[in-house]
């Protein structure tokens, strides 16, 4: 049970109401659109990097999935491990993100971010050498944009924890991007 | 010195370009553009937080120069203290928030949040005890806006220490203007 309650979507701004209605039917969502003046423009932020971002999209979910395993966060893990299953990743890939590093289930790239990935979440300024590595691989833009992954999903970790967002009793049965991203359209 | 080159904001395009025009002239956004449209739903997630949010402002500024401290992030707390002395708030006061919770000068509110904050920072989910009291005192909504604010500064620690985002000459003027700021 979440440790507060659900809104009412009834009781929510309309811009909200709206955006919500479009949105996958997951409970992360439904909670969020209380936060206020944050719901809109967190939806526009994840959706920028999860659509239009320039990170591979199985390298950024076994970055998500090693951020959710470093934060215990169990809402996320799971809806994480669907999203990787439904763009294509294999369960031995999925499962090697609880593992130890490097993985020769993992290209280069995918070694070098999530390495970098530990590091960052351990030491804020991640070390010169990780930094490097990661660097070469993936250029000024995924850098910035890996930093920033890495960030917002220690946000979604304690969000999910800290206000015990409970598990959905059946999964949706897409990964959720597209309709994230034309939910977001639709809002202009 | 900034690990990589800052960004050249005159070759913006796009949405960035258009958020380039509104910014303050401050380093972490020059080093931000290599992200590309990214930029926009980062500065609007900012902006929410800053601007749009039903927080108390000095709430909202002892959670983030909190993080700082706890993150060791020079630049964020340079810059937030910067935003709390025009908010009004004392040197007492931002001085106890690298203190801690217990410093004398915190009212009730501003102690709960603290605590809550290291909470949070610290182990992921915050414990019945920083969790209850605040919950009571500001509500769904603005509990919802603290813990996206703690979240939200984490990231930005995150992004200026890693990329060694320089803090700006002394007298720069930055242009950074707030709901509640003085004059």
């Amino acid at each position: 049970m979440a440790r507060i309650p659900y809104p009412d979507p009834a009781a929510l701004p309309a811009e909200a109401r709206s955006l919500l209605e479009s949105l996958p039917q997951l409970n992360i969502f439904r909670m969020i659109a209380g936060a206020g003046a944050s719901f809109v423009p967190f939806m526009e932020f994840i959706n920028s990097y999860l659509n239009s971002g320039v990170l591979d999209p199985e390298l950024r979910e076994l970055v998500i999935l090693r951020v959710g395993h470093l934060c215990g966060s169990a809402y996320e893990l799971h809806q994480h491990r669907r999203v990787s299953r439904m763009i294509g990743m294999n369960e031995e890939r999925i499962a090697a993100t609880a593992g130890a590093l490097p993985s020769p289930l993992f290209n280069a790239a995918e070694n070098a971010a999530l390495a970098f990935t530990d590091d960052q979440v351990a030491n804020v300024k991640a070390d010169g050498r990780l930094f490097a590595a990661a660097h070469e691989l993936l250029g000024d833009a995924g850098m910035q944009e890996l930093v920033i992954v890495i960030g917002t999903y220690l946000l979604v970790c304690r969000y999910l924890e800290t206000f015990e967002i409970d598990l959905e009793e059946t999964d949706i049965p897409t990964s959720g991007l597209d309709e994230i991203r034309k939910g977001l359209e639709k809002h202009g | 010195m900034a690990r990589i080159p800052y960004f050249d904001t005159s070759k913006a395009t796009g949405r960035a370009k258009d958020v380039y025009e509104k910014l303050p002239n401050l380093n972490i956004f020059r080093m931000l553009g290599h992200s590309g449209d990214m930029i926009d739903g980062f500065i609007k997630l900012g902006n929410a937080i800053l601007i749009h949010s039903e927080l108390d402002p000095v709430l909202r500024e002892i959670a983030i120069v909190r993080v700082g401290v706890l993150k060791g992030a020079s630049y964020e707390v340079y810059q937030h203290e910067e935003i709390s002395r025009q908010l009004g708030m004392s040197e007492e006061l931002i001085k106890a928030i690298h203190e801690g919770p217990d410093a004398r000068v915190f009212d009730e509110t501003q102690r709960q949040v603290m605590r809550f904050t290291d909470d949070v920072v610290k182990n992921t989910r915050a414990s019945d005890a920083t969790f209850n009291p605040l919950a009571e005192k500001l509500g769904y909504k603005q509990l919802q806006e603290l813990v996206i604010t703690i979240g939200f500064y984490t990231t930005a620690c995150y992004f200026l220490e890693t990329f060694d985002v320089d803090i700006e000459e002394p007298g720069h003027k930055s242009g950074v203007k707030l709901p509640g700021m003085q004059d």
